[in-house]
């Protein structure tokens, strides 16, 4: 293989990462601008997803039933973590909040552990065949699957956000949440709404995952900070730019990796983030973004 | 108080004979760990409580401390040597990545430390040469004390401990003192904190550095105990449980940290015996996080401080130590017939203290201030007055650095000062309040004043920990009394802030802000919100303030307060600038009658 061809082959890998990392940044965006959470556990809906779709198909269901019940028991879990563990905390300070996603965060990892215990596991590609060339590289047909869903996945969501009212309701929820309930949006379902959405947006990444991948019950933590990565490159605020920053980062650090080492790949996703971090604080200096949040909420 | 004495030293003394009672029952090596954890705990503790920000990444500073005591020890550096070195590399490391982030509010702290902790765990892995990667590595050198090695789990029992109750009593030392009040302050509201002339991100960066630099201490401790070190005990996942260990014992009280790593580290023996009998011998120790997961959940909503203060609460401590009031005695501030003791107010009279040169700032497609231009003189009062929306709270956030302008100039005696941050233009003088007042609700009313006398005082970190600033806090103390007995509140000194009434959080904002010492203080509706006895003492107030040379610029709704305080007005409608003088020509000037004042506010005004 060629240098150039490699280096394709490698974007093509980092486009199917990046596309599920958009999948889970997305899923922090929804609560985040919500609910004003930054969820440390959303890639243990990932993992819970997965878990679920495979022992669901070992009970002797259809591939696509499993797939779509693990995703919607993933929106389930989502908006029940939302009405158990947050809505009771809701005035709490944003730290608490935080140390509450971090303590779901490990409930929800042991839970898995305890259920599925340490082994990984795999679900079948969704259809058979051979890799098909896309330009010069090669592409199994999961990963047409993983860009086709997504693809399908944020059709959906878009017109979810633009053309219903609930969804232009939970916007509204995210640019002013005292306005909102001031013209009757039920603001704390809203907050519901968003985490389901972040349930099954993740759990739709973890079943389109695990058969290019092992699924595992610790698989989610560094799924959700790579989700997490993109989605603050833009400022856990826009959606579209969202998904596109998650590509750009996939990208990158499958270049990274097969070009450095892939030992390192990690590193390099999380050297990403603090090198995020470090430019968004200087951009923050030279327009003095800092205070005026403080200073708009008054 | 004395019974907290009394505790702690049935405390210490408990700690000195533990290892000869459990002689041969227990081992002693746990204990060798809590000291180590709580030492790394208690830096999580402070920076949580005081500093409103957790890290998830000191597992990665302990693992620093660790093999950099480890790599040079093991190239001939002396242990004693490479200890500072491991404190120093760990608190480097960490103000390096923390002083940045802290730019950025929010809590991106802990998703920036805990990716730093997957990154150096992978380095940590993967440069053999100089980690011995996954086996790490061996014959780490022991301490020494000049020919005999510091040896076995006793010399280490008590080793640790001593530093531990060091640092502790460095860290106490630190937060009843003036950097102390500084972090709550931070906490409370970093606008008003920087008004004050504090730099918010400075702060918790050291704040930062600090709890890495303790992890390092922990780490260097760590190799030297066991002279052995593999990457494992340092990957992110510890940094969770010392996370976990910290909100345990409490977040807002330093003693928490030591209960909490002592809970969990015992509560971990338990289960590592328990589970496997619970659940067969198949299941791993690792089980134990669903119950520390449940454990930090339940004890976040139930009670977010802790378990400390209900131990507090059983012991009969607790309660903060209050200076007596008959101890404080009130400095008397701009003491008449001159002006204040502070020479650098004595600005020559006309000079012109502030200007502002075609002002503009736009949100989106709102241009809320329009080429503003004005000067303001030395001791003069300069008002900006107009309706809802015209732009004076705008102004007042662009003069103070608060915002940035679109375009515009701001001069400050001469020197452009349109792109420094509020901090730095607190220190040039320029004091300010908020049209919501923004108190320090935690802190009494006496020390919110001496937060304001925080740029003037200089027990700075170190000097602090070791409790050398005690003699100037004295002095703050009367300082600060004095401008509470100025603005007339001297009798609520050693109450909360959080609970006085509306007019005293108004004249306290007063106080904080006169005790940064400005040249220029900026009021944002001090009248708003007040009773008229109240409002005419305010006038009296700023009369007074104005004599003893601070130049006064004030945004105010209340035109007849206005037209008796100020020497000059500037009108603004819809960010534009309508009219400026003094309040007679104000007053006959036609187009502010018709923009602003109507009929019969004029007639009300006069």
């Amino acid at each position: 293989m060629t240098l150039s061809q490699q280096i394709a082959q490698f974007i093509a890998s980092g486009v199917v990462n990046g596309t599920i990392y958009a999948l889970l940044g997305l899923g922090l965006v929804a609560i985040h601008s919500v609910t004003r959470v930054v969820n440390v556990a959303q890639g243990e809906f990932a993992a819970f997803g997965a878990l679920l779709a495979v022992t669901l198909m070992a009970w002797g269901q259809p591939l696509w039933l499993a797939l779509a019940s693990a995703v919607v028991a993933a929106a389930a879990l989502g908006g029940l973590i939302h009405r158990v563990a947050i809505l009771p905390a809701r005035q709490a300070s944003a730290l608490v909040l935080l140390i509450i996603t971090i303590a779901i965060h490990l409930a929800l990892k042991g839970t898995l552990l305890l259920l599925w215990g340490t082994s990984p596991y795999v679900l079948p590609a969704f259809s058979a065949g051979p890799p098909v060339r896309v330009f010069s590289a090669f592409v199994n047909r999961q990963s047409l699957w993983v860009i086709a869903i997504t693809l399908a996945a944020l059709i959906v969501l878009f017109l979810f956000f633009t053309r219903t009212i609930r969804g232009k309701s939970l916007r509204a929820c995210a640019v002013n949440p005292t306005a909102a309930r001031l013209v009757g949006i039920r603001v704390e379902r809203m907050g519901t709404l968003a985490w389901a959405i972040a349930g099954a947006l993740g759990g739709l990444a973890g079943v389109l995952i695990t058969p290019l991948t092992f699924a595992t019950y610790d698989m989610g933590l560094i799924l959700g900070l790579k989700g997490f990565v993109g989605a603050v490159v833009v400022g856990m605020a826009s959606y579209p730019w969202t998904v596109l920053a998650c590509l750009a980062f996939g990208i990158v650090e499958a270049l990274g990796a097969g070009l450095i080492s892939s030992n390192y790949r990690d590193a390099i996703a999380f050297g990403v983030l603090i090198a995020v971090l470090l430019w968004r604080a200087l951009a923050a200096l030279r327009v003095g973004l800092i205070i005026s949040e403080e200073a708009a909420q008054e | 108080m004395r019974r907290a004495r009394a505790w702690t030293a049935l405390f210490m003394a408990a700690l000195v004979v533990l290892p000869f009672l459990i002689q041969g029952r227990l081992s002693l090596s746990i204990f060798v760990f809590i000291g180590l954890y709580s030492l790394i705990v208690l830096g999580l503790t402070l920076l949580a409580g005081h500093a409103g920000q957790v890290s998830l990444g000191q597992a990665a500073f302990y693992g620093l401390g660790a093999y950099i005591s480890a790599i040079t020890t093991l190239r001939g550096l002396d242990p004693w040597i490479a200890l500072p070195l491991s404190v120093g590399g760990s608190a480097l490391v960490a103000f390096l990545i923390g002083a940045p982030i802290f730019v950025l509010r929010g809590h991106y702290l802990v998703l920036g430390t805990l990716g730093f902790n997957i990154v150096a765990d992978v380095f940590i892995r993967n440069l053999q040469h100089l980690t011995g990667g996954p086996t790490g590595l061996t014959g780490i050198p022991p301490l020494h004390i000049g020919q005999s090695v510091i040896a076995g789990d006793r010399a280490y029992y008590y080793l640790t401990w001593g530093l531990l109750l060091a640092g502790y009593w460095l860290c106490r030392n630190l937060i009843h003192s003036r950097i102390g009040r500084a972090l709550v302050a931070i906490r409370s509201s970093e606008v008003a904190a920087a008004s004050l002339g504090i730099n918010p991100a400075y702060y918790k960066g050291r704040m930062l550095a600090l709890s890495a630099g303790l992890a390092g201490l922990a780490g260097a401790l760590y190799v030297h105990y066991l002279s052995f070190v593999s990457p494992s005990p340092f990957a992110f996942t510890f940094s969770i449980d010392l996370l976990v260990m910290s909100v345990l014992g409490g977040i807002y009280h330093l003693p928490g940290a030591v209960l909490g790593t002592g809970i969990l580290t015992a509560l971990r023996e338990v289960l590592r015996t328990v589970m496997p009998r619970l659940l067969g011998t198949g299941a791993s120790a690792e089980y134990e996080i669903i119950v520390f997961g449940l454990l930090l959940a339940v004890v976040v909503i139930l009670s977010p401080s802790g378990v400390w203060p209900g131990v507090a609460a059983l012991l009969r401590i607790g309660g903060r130590d209050e200076p007596a009031k008959s101890a404080i005695i009130a400095r008397e501030i701009f003491p008449a017939g001159g002006t204040t003791s502070d020479p650098q107010h004595e600005t020559a009279a006309q000079e012109v203290v502030l200007e502002v040169d075609q002002l503009q700032k736009r949100f989106g497609g709102l241009l809320a201030v329009h080429n503003l231009s004005f000067s303001v003189r030395a001791g003069e009062v300069y008002a900006i007055i107009g309706p809802n929306g015209a732009g004076k709270t705008t102004a007042f956030n662009l003069i103070s650095g608060v915002l940035r302008p679109t375009r515009g100039v701001v001069r400050l005696r001469g020197a452009v000062v349109t792109h420094l941050p509020p901090y730095r233009i607190a220190a040039l003088g320029v004091g300010r309040t908020f049209q919501t007042p923004k108190v320090f609700g935690d802190l009494t009313v006496l020390e919110n004043v001496m937060v304001g006398l925080h740029r003037r005082t200089g027990a700075e970190f170190f000097w602090a920990m070791l409790g050398l600033g005690r003699r100037e806090d004295v002095r703050s103390q009367s300082e600060a009394a004095g401008y509470l007995q100025l603005v007339g509140i001297l009798d609520r000194a050693n109450e909360r802030a959080a609970t006085l009434p509306f007019g005293a959080l108004r004249l306290l904002e007063i106080a904080r802000a006169l005790a940064a010492g400005p040249r220029l203080l900026l009021l944002d509706e001090p009248a708003s919100g007040l009773t008229s006895s109240e409002r005419a003492a305010l006038v009296r107030l700023i009369r007074r303030v104005c004599e003893a040379g601070v130049t006064v610029m004030l945004v105010e709704h209340d035109v007849a307060m206005v037209m008796g305080v100020a020497d000059r007005i500037l009108v603004l409608n819809y960010g534009e600038q309508v009219a400026e003088g003094t309040p007679a020509e104000v007053r006959a000037d036609p187009r502010v009658i018709a923009a602003y004042l109507g009929e019969t506010t004029a007639e009300e005004a006069s």
